[in-house]
């Protein structure tokens, strides 16, 4: 009895100096090491799970670049981007944080900051690259924060994430933006930013709130849904 | 310790490893792959329910450690934390050792569900307070509770199996 504790208080102290040493040093190399074996298998059972439920498709599919073409056909991609067209083989949709690992990474040219679409619009944001998969930092994640405009009235704003299941929050700076419900909203973009070009679209608006005193509020519905994403194309630089 | 009465033989220590990390990696790629590939989430915690089987047959010793075991296994595949899995699967670990359990095959399902359930969504607030994130109660939570449900009635079965397996 006596040894039990003393393992459980030795783990539980153990635990504890992880967190700190996580918070305050935040080496990504050992978990880098893990990912590197634990993808691999995390994107065979996903290969062989895919043909069942929601995501329903040919394991031969899967593995045909001609199928992903097809796929990625659907996915309205502006001009002037190279593309890389990869899978979700992975998701992170614990608690409110929402991140998907795709099996497309630094061996296609990806890099931190590039957009990642959907069939409808931007889906997320790649955050971190490995050669053979990547991050996706998906739209509804309490950490994303990105430009958006509201069409028609080209009013702008910041989509914030508000959690999985949720509507992504618009904050528009102007208080007084004529917006309604049922307007499209794309991204801002950035010439300075290579990462999100302009005009792609986010989503509709769904809701206002008129309560908001700086500003106003406008709750923007996703353009595909977020836990049931596939074939994704990431824009990976300019031509 | 909650060995059967009667059975006092030892765990057969290698084979108590094997199939443990065997079954805790399959927990895993079930819940962070197959799951949400079959259109279900991964907020079913899957591998909090292995633990809390091979704590139940192992004792809370082997479960802490299990638990840590697999808590850094989902630490280092996750945007959490580091330690904060495994803080949570030691201490669940330990909790569900001492979980009293009879001959009926479903026996403990009711503590085990909740340790789960408590788990899981301790480690979901933590992580999301530690990022600076204020934890809402969201469609994951529906997932949490459900999921530690099912897992449980399915994995619990499977301890007399084990306890013949393992001693």
């Amino acid at each position: 009895m006596t040894r039990t504790r003393n393992v459980v208080v030795i783990l539980v102290v153990a635990s504890l100096a992880l967190i700190l040493w996580d918070l305050r040093a935040s080496d990504t190399a050992l978990s880098a090491a893990v990912q590197s074996v634990v993808t691999p298998l995390q994107r065979t059972a996903t290969a062989v799970f895919a043909p069942f439920g929601a995501w329903a498709r040919e394991v031969e599919q899967f593995s045909d670049p001609g199928a992903r073409t097809v796929d990625a056909q659907r996915i309205d991609t502006p001009a002037g981007w190279k593309t890389a067209t990869g899978r979700v083989v992975a998701a992170d949709i614990s608690g409110s944080r929402a991140e998907v690992t795709v099996d497309v990474g630094g061996a296609s040219g990806l890099r931190r900051g590039n957009a990642v679409l959907a069939p409808g619009g931007l889906v997320g944001t790649v955050v971190e690259v490995r050669p053979d998969a990547a991050v996706v930092r998906l739209i509804t994640d309490p950490r994303s924060s990105i430009g958006a405009r509201i069409l028609p009235s080209q009013e702008m704003g910041v989509a914030n994430g508000t959690g999985v299941g949720s509507a992504v929050r618009i904050d528009v700076l102007n208080p007084a933006a004529d917006i309604a419900v049922g307007q499209n909203v794309v991204t801002l973009g950035s010439a300075q930013r290579d990462g999100i070009p302009a005009d792609l679209r986010l989503g509709t608006v769904g809701a206002l709130d008129r309560q908001s005193t700086s500003g106003r509020t406008a709750w923007t519905q996703p353009v595909t849904a977020m836990t049931s994403l596939d074939t994704v194309v990431v824009l990976t630089e300019p031509t | 310790m909650t060995t059967l009465a009667g059975t006092t033989r030892p765990v057969h220590m290698p084979r108590a490893v094997l199939v443990a990390s065997v079954s805790l990696l399959l927990a895993f790629l079930v819940q962070t792959a197959v799951l949400p590939a079959i259109g279900l989430s991964a907020a079913v915690p899957v591998v909090w329910c292995m633990v809390c089987l091979f704590s139940l047959v192992l004792g809370s010793r082997v479960g802490a450690v299990l638990g840590f075991l697999a808590g850094l296994l989902l630490d280092l595949t996750s945007s959490g934390v580091l330690g904060v899995g495994a803080l949570t699967g030691c201490l669940l670990g330990s909790a569900a050792g001492a979980v009293r359990t009879d001959r009926w095959i479903w026996s403990g399902a009711g503590w085990i569900w909740l340790l789960v359930c408590l788990a899981a969504g301790g480690m979901q607030v933590a992580n999301d307070l530690a990022l600076g994130i204020t934890p809402v109660l969201g469609v994951a939570a529906f997932w949490v509770v459900g999921g530690a449900l099912v897992c449980t009635l399915a994995l619990l079965p499977a301890r007399a199996w084990l306890q013949a397996v393992l001693r």
